[in-house]
């Protein structure tokens, strides 16, 4: 019996398995209150306030256009997809634009 | 001979050994696909993949022109069926991709972009073994539209924003993540405030 489980073991051992994820995008609604070169810290619409890291990898877009970091401004309403990363969250996506501040009332 | 048995003998102990103690690892943290595989397994799977690749493929060339017709068909396909695991950008960083084992590769590296032509098409076709990726075609058959996605591959380290932006359109979407992504549109634009959503939404980035 002890053979048979440590030869499945092995044999488990050397196999990969597939599999899916099982977590999504965190989604970050708000307004931009601070920014640096590696993050942005977000009013969100629930009033809380969340800082965002910033990696090369992150993309901005305004409507269809791709645009850069800097083309964020404090006071922007942002929609950013992150992951949990670390223990904070990393963005994947920015989407920005020039409007108004998101009323949090 | 004595020094022949006695170097199989420990050949043997080592392999037990090491396998013993990978067993044991594996069963104290769970198989889980969390992390990638190490530098010795994946140089061993790539090495087993590179050869059960026939070697006909190896020296085949892509059929099909490459122009701006075969380039957008080979694009819209990509991002219908493939950007869910291996992203628009050919990265692999999507939710699926960062959760396989292992990982998709970045297409956009020597790695994928010094296969062959050959090699490219009999991956696409007959997938790979203990990984996430399926065999797309039938047995025999010479799919130009597969051979389109060749084309497209090879394409990928040039790939610009604005086709990358173009591709988001064509992704597979559910009802609830067009609505999302309506609600989102609107918010930017001023709308109301939707709620913060902790979805569990796939990104094709």
């Amino acid at each position: 019996m002890k053979l048979r489980t440590l030869m499945a073991a092995l044999l488990l051992a050397t196999i990969s398995l597939l599999a899916h994820a099982h977590e999504g995008m965190i989604h970050v609604l708000g307004t931009a209150m601070a920014l640096t070169d590696k993050s942005v810290t977000v009013k969100t619409t629930d009033e809380r306030i969340v800082q965002v890291t910033l990696l090369e990898s992150t993309t901005y877009e305004s409507g269809s256009t791709p645009l850069t970091r800097k083309d964020l401004r404090v006071g922007d309403r942002v929609v950013i997809h992150a992951v949990k990363k670390d223990g904070g969250l990393q963005a994947h996506e920015v989407r920005f634009s020039h409007e108004m501040p998101a009323s949090t009332h | 001979m004595k020094r022949l048995f006695f170097a199989l003998c420990i050949g043997f102990i080592v392999i037990l050994v090491g396998g013993g103690g990978y067993a044991a690892k594996m069963m104290l943290s769970g198989f889980s696909t969390r992390t990638p595989p190490g530098p010795v397994e994946t140089a061993i799977a790539q090495g087993v993949r590179r050869i059960a690749i026939p070697a006909r493929y190896k020296t085949m060339k892509n059929p099909v022109i490459s122009d701006k017709d075969a380039l957008r068909e080979g694009m819209e396909h990509w991002a219908d069926h493939c950007a869910s695991c291996h992203a628009n950008n050919g990265s692999g960083n999507t939710m699926y991709g960062n959760g396989m084992y292992p990982r998709p590769p970045d297409m956009r590296q020597e790695h994928t972009q010094e296969m062959s032509d050959g090699e490219l098409y009999f991956t696409i076709q007959n997938g790979v073994r203990l990984t996430g990726m399926p065999a797309f075609g039938t047995p025999g058959d010479n799919d130009r539209d597969t051979w389109k996605l060749v084309t497209f591959i090879r394409h990928l380290p040039s790939l610009s924003q604005n086709e990358e932006m173009s591709m988001k359109a064509i992704n597979p979407k559910s009802p609830q993540e067009i609505e999302e992504e309506q609600a989102e549109e609107s918010f930017l634009h001023g709308g109301s405030t939707p709620p913060q959503r902790l979805s569990r939404r796939k990104e094709s980035k």
